[in-house]
């Protein structure tokens, strides 16, 4: 069974630390793991040490598939396997993306802009209600990292977020480097997102490192999951933490991907803002 | 149901055809980059992002046909065949044929057979575990399937494979320029098989007569049938030197 631990750090769990993890459990800096579901479809070799795994830690899917921004309904097959892999491995929570990747005879491997309007809205919580009907359980949508908007635009991001949350009873996964991303590519603050954002709804965090990339001149943050938490991630992260109770959070590295250790003392760091939070909360408190 | 703003669609025709539909262009804010800029970080990561599942899928292309060529036909193949499923696992399984049929890998004759090779090592990787015969538990069959009382069949992770080329050998020359060169003459048939024992997949070169043996059961022959219609061609065929190697890395499921 897996061991009680009180951190609410968890690790992206990814091929290359299969083996050590299971060796060596690092219960001292995580308390859970999330997976990618795709990735373990069929029983094959990737399920079997996810079964060993799931003896350790708790384990959340993160899905990269639903496509739940789409203007066509989820896939009823896509869904039917991901009902399958959650019988089997019985994680604890859901969670997909507020994007669409699906469009006609094509699936692309990317997690693709949603304008804020009216009629996507619509469509995203249709897909979420669907999806939360098959599956027999609440998700959790996860806000992107985008590299344009739209002029049809409606309505700002955290509203289309808030909205989506408000009629389908679906949760939150607040990425703080999308969020870091999102301003720096389309011109907000950070906190004024955080203060916007209903954050009741909120049940994970995501941390993860952006690549700047230089286009004409001009800096874009690329959400590449491939290196550190920046310093204005670990500031942002720190300002949520300070105004509002803290949840389970997860280090994300999907390239280049790092030695173990790198990642977990990412988890450390994460976890020492946290403490230090709490610590000055119940130091406010008692004032 | 289409959308009134079908950007979705026109979105997905641009990233998968380099050209950027201007109905699109007109549509995203340019906030001091050109919308064709900002469609291009799109692209990059749609296409590009999947050229690097195949070359992952597929990894002994570069080593044997370059980077730049292994690169191109992997674009080629993404803008002509995008992913049907967000199940990546799934895609480009039919990756081996698609390059046989290129006329530019003429040049690399043997290319589509180490496709096809390392197509079997992916599938392997991810098929469903399945009870099998082992060296731990076959003693306890061995009546059964005398009597005919057990059906054997291949383990879903075992694939078969014949090629001109010794596949295994150039990969390894691929691979480690140390290696000894193989023969590349083409004149002789080789014969594969792909297993899985436990979490590792192995290929393996296999004689004329073990490849026709695992055939017939592949397409549903018993073993007495299989064994029979072997024997008929390949009289000399060492059943049971076979048997105990295939029975070691977990062959035959039941």
């Amino acid at each position: 069974m897996p061991q009680a631990n009180k951190t609410v750090m968890g690790l992206g769990l990814r091929h290359p630390h299969y083996r050590q993890i299971i060796e060596c459990p690092p219960h001292e800096q995580i308390s859970w793991v999330e997976i990618h579901p795709e990735n373990y479809f069929g029983g094959g070799i990737n399920f079997k040490f996810l079964e060993k795994i799931r003896e350790d830690f708790p384990v959340s899917f993160h899905g990269v598939g639903l496509s739940l921004g789409s203007a066509e309904a989820v896939s009823a097959h896509h869904l039917q396997q991901l009902k399958i892999l959650i019988d089997q491995i019985e994680p604890f929570q859901f969670s997909d993306h507020a994007s669409w990747s699906m469009s006609g005879n094509a699936h692309l491997n990317d997690l693709l802009p949603l304008a804020y309007t009216a009629e996507n809205l619509d469509n995203l919580c249709r897909n979420i209600d669907q999806a939360q009907h098959v599956l027999g359980r609440q998700i959790l949508i996860e806000n992107p990292s985008t590299y344009l908007r739209f002029k049809q635009d409606e309505m700002t991001e955290w509203a289309f977020l808030n909205e989506a949350v408000a009629r389908t009873g679906c949760a939150l996964l607040l990425d703080i480097n999308n969020i870091v991303v999102q301003g720096h590519n389309h011109g907000f603050a950070p906190t004024d997102y955080l203060d916007q954002i209903n954050f009741a709804a909120v049940k994970e965090i995501h941390l993860a490192g952006y690549t700047p990339r230089e286009i004409d001149g001009q800096v874009l943050y690329i959400d590449t999951h491939g290196e550190q938490v920046h310093n204005d991630v670990w500031q942002t992260f720190t300002y949520a933490m300070a105004h509002y109770n803290p949840v389970r959070t997860l280090i994300e590295w999907d390239n280049n991907m790092p030695d173990l250790d790198i990642l977990l003392a990412e988890c450390a760091k994460a976890d020492a803002i946290i403490t230090k939070a709490q610590a000055q909360g119940a130091e406010d408190h008692a004032a | 149901m289409p959308l009134k703003f079908d950007y979705q669609q026109q979105m997905k025709d641009a990233l998968l055809s380099n050209h950027d539909d201007v109905a699109l262009m007109d549509e995203i804010c340019a906030d001091g980059l050109s919308a064709a800029q900002r469609m291009g970080i799109y692209r990059h990561n749609v296409v590009g992002g999947l050229v690097e599942v195949l070359l992952a899928r597929y990894p002994t292309l570069v080593p044997l046909a370059g980077d730049d060529f292994a690169r191109g036909m992997a674009q080629r193949y993404i803008l002509a065949h995008p992913p049907q499923s967000a199940n990546l696992n799934d895609y480009a399984a039919d990756y081996a044929a698609f390059l046989a049929a290129q006329d530019e890998a003429a040049e690399f004759p043997f290319l589509s057979g180490i496709a096809a090779l390392e197509n079997l090592e992916h599938l392997a990787y991810y098929a469903a575990f399945v009870p099998c015969l082992t060296l731990e538990n076959v003693d306890g069959f061995l009546p059964r399937i005398e009597a005919q009382d057990l059906t054997v069949r291949l383990n879903p992770a075992v694939g078969l494979l014949q090629s001109a080329y010794p596949l295994r050998d150039l990969r390894a020359y691929a691979e480690d320029n140390n290696c000894p060169a193989p023969d590349m003459s083409g004149g002789t048939p080789h014969y594969f098989m792909v297993s899985r024992r436990d979490f590792m997949v192995e290929s393996h070169e296999i004689s004329a007569a073990e490849f026709a043996f695992l055939n017939a059961v592949a397409e549903g022959a018993d073993i007495h049938r299989a064994l029979e219609q072997t024997l008929q061609n390949a009289p000399d065929f060492d059943f049971t030197a076979s048997w105990q190697k295939w029975v070691e890395h977990h062959v035959f499921a039941f």
